[in-house]
């Protein structure tokens, strides 16, 4: 028997159908179309499925669809506002920050929640706060350049 | 003529280290080769690509070999 | 092509055109298409290493009433055991049909027996557990000294050694010998003051690519067939996929999607040829998804290897004699990288006398595939591992040792030709004079330094470039963008035509919209399918030259074609490209060029690495604390996306050489077929990456270009490696140092 579940994605209101043990990962991607939100692993570790829910940051390959029933659910199809990219997707692509691309989104939810949470991280302070976000390309040296530039814009008021 | 030199099991079979090759055309190379080396197919060979003075080509077939050249067979790499 | 010239566009780090759609979630990876009507596919996998198929019962699982198909080795039209034995086929042909659906054995754990299509995900996986199943398990051979034992269990009843002086009659585990020489080593070694000879070991290690394999597929009886699958070639997935369903290249369409790493696993088929049988039965597109379990236990890891390297040297450091006998596990099929391991081993040496042997070895594990510079960071970790142990015996600065004997334009290599213009003494200068090696080590820090070199291949690459009215163009290519190159083949555009980035789009197309075109590997994108480019762009402007000259009314060889625009010898007329292309219609049509090239001329790019470490003697961990990845790529069309490849290459070899293995139960299983315990480096684990780029042109290309995108992955191992051997004060000599390792290590040290 199927659970009804109304939630807010990205502020907006959204209705879906879904089985106790569906993931929200599985029901962004499989049922409302929203594939931005990547499946690296299943099990938590790669960080590519990263959303926020009530603001917090979670993978959401380890939350259950009904879960979100009532929430508000921030994925990376919300971060720009339309065609106009946030700071934080700005940075990145100026710094090279990604090569293949799978990652990014994951660690551009990522991203603007640590600098929603810390807008003055350290270095130290930020790769441990993405070290949750796993990338094969790059060796996350760009990742960090931009994550830190991307924190001065912001605080600067960009 | 330019000179074929030779390693690994192509050398064992051949006897030898260097052929000097008189053709101009790959074809003509290959089947220069085959001729004096009993044990050597054409079709082995073919498989290979070709090391002219130091330029591999992956794709022989058209090849002109140039006059004092220096020729070796190399594995064809693919990379990852 | 001049080498002090100023470019306009080449050199810059403009923003990737395919970045917008990356950075907010709308580019289209392997497992984002869905199409009405589909069913999922779903594998059922061999719980043993190494076992016989007794019994394969379907029957249960095809009246499950939302199965809709099921496929086995058998439906393979196109591959059986009689037009092997007749020859009619190649055993390359059968190993791959045999590894995507298993023939009689299953080779290694997770080896893919069965197939099934079902209305659900969830449906699938239930109907496999109706698939009756019955083995005769057999011992796992899992490493190489089991697998060459006389006492063996043999994976292939029909391997007979190749490259021995005579082919034995009894089957064995060694699929093939291969044996290069130069000069002669014994009397090499006669003359040595210094002689270093050990053994090393590499495991099993995955490319890691975050993205796990994936495919949409729709077999249309009436039409065009397609594929839909994140590829490194999408090419050669529709000709092994038409080889595997004895279909027509053009009765197949595969589309490239963007795709999540690739690093070499991705340049063959596991899912593709098995869902198209499936959708075949069904009449149903038909999608399928690997899990991460899967990935790890049933693509294609790299070789695990062992080698056992000999150097000779004279107390002066000139080196004498280089010896190295190299085993390097294929899995489960026949087909290691020994080849280009026994050819790179000591490629970066100037010496007369070298001897290798090479052996290819089948174990029960999954069959290899590619892994960046495929076959080299075995070999070359090991032979640069005695190169720092020699060093350290004659008092030499390992820079300078390697200095005095570095491969230079004109060195014979081992396996034949001579090197043309290279850049490894630039890059051995650029790592003496780097920031890293003039800042001093901190107590009980170690450092290491090792060299690296890998061919780059050129091959076949097609490109079409459309113009448009108003001057704008599309640059059709086929080769799947790993890392940027999209980027790269702008800028080329841009800078042969003589007009702005913003003017060109570049596009990767799928089979249908340009001719075959190689696979993305071997470096040769931004090299090969980049001189096509501007062989295209060339085909243009000689036909916007013809344009403008009918407009003037005068004749073709009194216009040049400057900075964008044809400029009339003759006279004082000038038009820019869109302004030609406004008025094709009038002069003849609209303008396309092209350019369909088997590349040759790819430039090797060599590569030295600097790391520091500081490693904790109570936890046998080690932190990278200092790197710098220097390397030669001819000219760095895109910098930023140049050191890019560099940083991924290191650290993924700092992965390998640290903490990256596969570990394996007594059954022949992998006990961490996860992101958790199968540990690639986190931001946390790693420090800046500096990257110094050389820049030693390659004459045969247009711009100077040199592949880069592998060699990067070969230095680290060793110079990890040789910073954890300082750092403790102690030999190491299998990797990965990983902390029980080293700890272990450091343990025995102090009894």
């Amino acid at each position: 028997m199927k659970t009804h579940v109304t939630t807010s994605i990205n502020d907006e209101t959204v209705e879906f159908l879904c089985e106790p043990q569906q993931t929200l990962l599985h029901v962004l991607r499989n049922e409302l179309g929203l594939t931005g939100t990547k499946e690296g692993c299943g099990s938590g570790d790669c960080g590519a499925c990263s959303v926020t829910v009530n603001d917090r940051l979670v993978c959401s390959c380890l939350v259950l669809a009904v879960e979100a029933d009532g929430a508000k659910i921030g994925t990376i199809e919300g971060v720009a506002n339309s065609d106009k990219l946030h700071v934080i997707q700005e940075k990145y692509l100026e710094h090279a920050a990604l090569q293949c691309g799978i990652c990014t989104p994951g660690l551009i939810v990522s991203t603007k929640a640590l600098l929603e949470e810390n807008p003055n991280p350290t270095e130290a302070e930020a790769r441990y706060f993405l070290a949750g976000n796993l990338c094969r390309c790059t060796g996350y040296d760009k990742i960090i350049k931009a994550v830190m530039d991307s924190a001065e814009s912001l605080r600067q008021g960009a | 003529m330019a000179t074929l030199i030779l390693n690994g099991e192509f050398e064992k079979l051949a006897g030898c280290t260097t052929i000097l090759i008189t053709s101009v055309t790959y074809r003509g190379f290959i089947q220069e080769i085959v001729n004096q080396v009993p044990g050597l197919e054409a079709d082995r060979l073919m498989e290979m690509a070709l090391a002219i003075d130091g330029e591999i080509i992956h794709e022989p077939l058209l090849v002109t070999i140039p006059e004092n050249s220096e020729l070796h067979f190399v594995l064809k790499i693919s990379g990852g | 092509m001049s080498e002090a010239k100023q470019f306009k566009y080449i050199g810059q780090r403009t923003i990737r055109p395919d970045g917008f759609d990356k950075v907010t979630g709308r580019a289209n990876y392997g497992a984002d298409l869905a199409l009405p009507g589909m069913i999922w596919g779903k594998i059922l996998r061999s719980p043993h290493a190494h076992a016989v198929i007794t019994k394969l019962d379907t029957s249960k699982a095809e009246a499950h009433p939302d199965v809709l198909a099921i496929a086995r080795f058998e439906d393979f039209p196109t591959v059986n055991a009689a037009a092997f034995a007749e020859g009619r086929q190649d055993s390359g042909l059968v190993d791959l049909a045999s590894n995507i659906l298993a023939n009689k054995k299953v080779l290694y754990h997770g080896h893919a027996l069965v197939a099934l299509a079902a209305r659900t995900e969830a449906a699938a996986a239930q109907a496999l557990q109706l698939i009756d199943v019955e083995y005769e398990v057999l011992p796992p051979v899992m490493s190489i000294d089991a697998a060459i034992s006389d006492d063996a269990a043999v994976l292939h009843e029909d391997m007979f050694t190749q490259g021995l002086a005579e082919t034995p009659s009894i089957a064995s585990n060694i699929a093939s010998r291969m044996e290069l020489k130069k000069g002669d080593v014994d009397a090499g070694f006669a003359q040595a003051d210094v002689i270093v000879e050990r053994e090393f070991s590499t495991p099993t290690v995955h490319q890691g690519y975050i993205e796990p394999h994936a495919t949409t597929v729709r077999f249309d009886e009436n039409g065009t067939s397609t594929i839909w699958c994140p590829t490194q070639g999408h090419f050669d997935v529709r000709a092994s996929t038409a080889r595997l369903l004895g279909m027509e290249l053009g009765q197949l369409k595969v589309t490239a999607s963007e795709i999540g790493g690739g690093f070499g696993g991705k340049t063959t088929v596991y899912l593709e040829p098995v869902a198209m049988i499936l959708s075949r039965k069904a009449g149903r597109p038909v999608k399928m998804v690997m899990t991460r379990e899967e990935v790890f236990r049933a693509s294609g890891p790299a070789s695990a290897s062992q080698s056992r390297i000999k150097i000779g040297a004279k107390n002066d450091g000139t080196l004498v004699a280089m010896q190295a006998s190299l085993y390097y596990e294929a899995g489960a099929f026949k087909g290691s990288p020994m080849g280009p391991g026994c050819m790179t081993v000591f490629t970066p040496y100037d010496v007369e006398n070298m001897w290798v042997e090479g052996f290819d070895v089948v174990v029960n594990k999954a069959k290899v595939a590619a892994y960046r510079a495929p076959g080299a960071p075995q070999a070359e970790f090991a032979a640069e591992m005695v190169m720092n142990e020699l060093a350290e015996q004659l008092a030499i600065d390992p820079i300078d040792f390697r200095l005095q004997n570095a491969a230079k334009e004109g060195t014979q290599t081992l396996y034949g030709p001579k090197l043309k213009a290279v850049g490894l003494v630039e890059c051995l200068q650029a790592a003496k004079t780097s920031q890293q090696y003039q800042t001093a080590l901190a107590e009980g820090e170690g450092r290491g330094v090792a060299a690296g070199f890998w061919f780059n291949i050129g091959g076949q690459s097609s490109v079409i470039i459309n113009m448009n009215p108003d001057g704008t163009g599309t640059i059709l290519e086929g080769s799947p963008d790993i890392g940027g190159s999209r980027a790269s083949m702008q800028m080329m555009a841009a800078e042969e035509l003589g007009i702005p980035l913003d003017r060109l789009s570049p596009i990767v197309t799928d089979t249908e919209h340009v001719a075959y075109n190689q696979t993305t590997g071997g470096s040769r994108t931004t090299f090969a399918t980049g001189m096509a480019v501007v062989e295209a762009c060339q085909d243009i402007v000689a036909q916007l030259k013809a344009r403008a000259a009918a407009m003037w009314n005068v004749t073709s060889e009194q216009v040049e074609w400057q900075e964008g625009s044809a400029i009339n010898l003759a006279g004082e007329d000038k038009m820019t490209l869109a302004e030609v292309c406004a008025v094709a219609e009038k002069t003849g049509g609209q303008i396309s060029g092209r350019g369909n090239i088997n590349a040759r001329g790819a430039g090797p790019s060599f590569a030295v690495h600097l790391c520091d470490v500081q490693v904790d003697r109570d936890t046998g961990k080690t932190d990278v604390v200092r790197y710098t990845a220097i390397q030669d790529a001819g000219k760095a069309i895109h910098p930023g996306y140049v050191e890019g490849q560099y940083q991924g290459g290191a650290a993924q070899g700092i992965g390998w050489a640290l903490n990256e293995e596969y570990v394996y139960d007594e059954n022949g299983v992998m006990e961490n077929a996860g992101f958790l315990d199968y540990r690639i480096p986190l931001a946390s684990d790693l420090p800046s990456i500096d990257t110094i780029i050389v820049e030693v042109p390659n004459s045969f290309h247009p711009y100077g270009v040199r592949g880069v995108g592998e060699t990067g992955i070969v230095p680290p191992l060793a110079a990890v490696g040789s910073a954890v051997s300082n750092a403790i004060g102690l030999p190491i000599t299998d990797l990965p140092c990983s902390p029980p390792r080293v700890l272990k290590l450091l343990q025995e040290a102090d009894q």
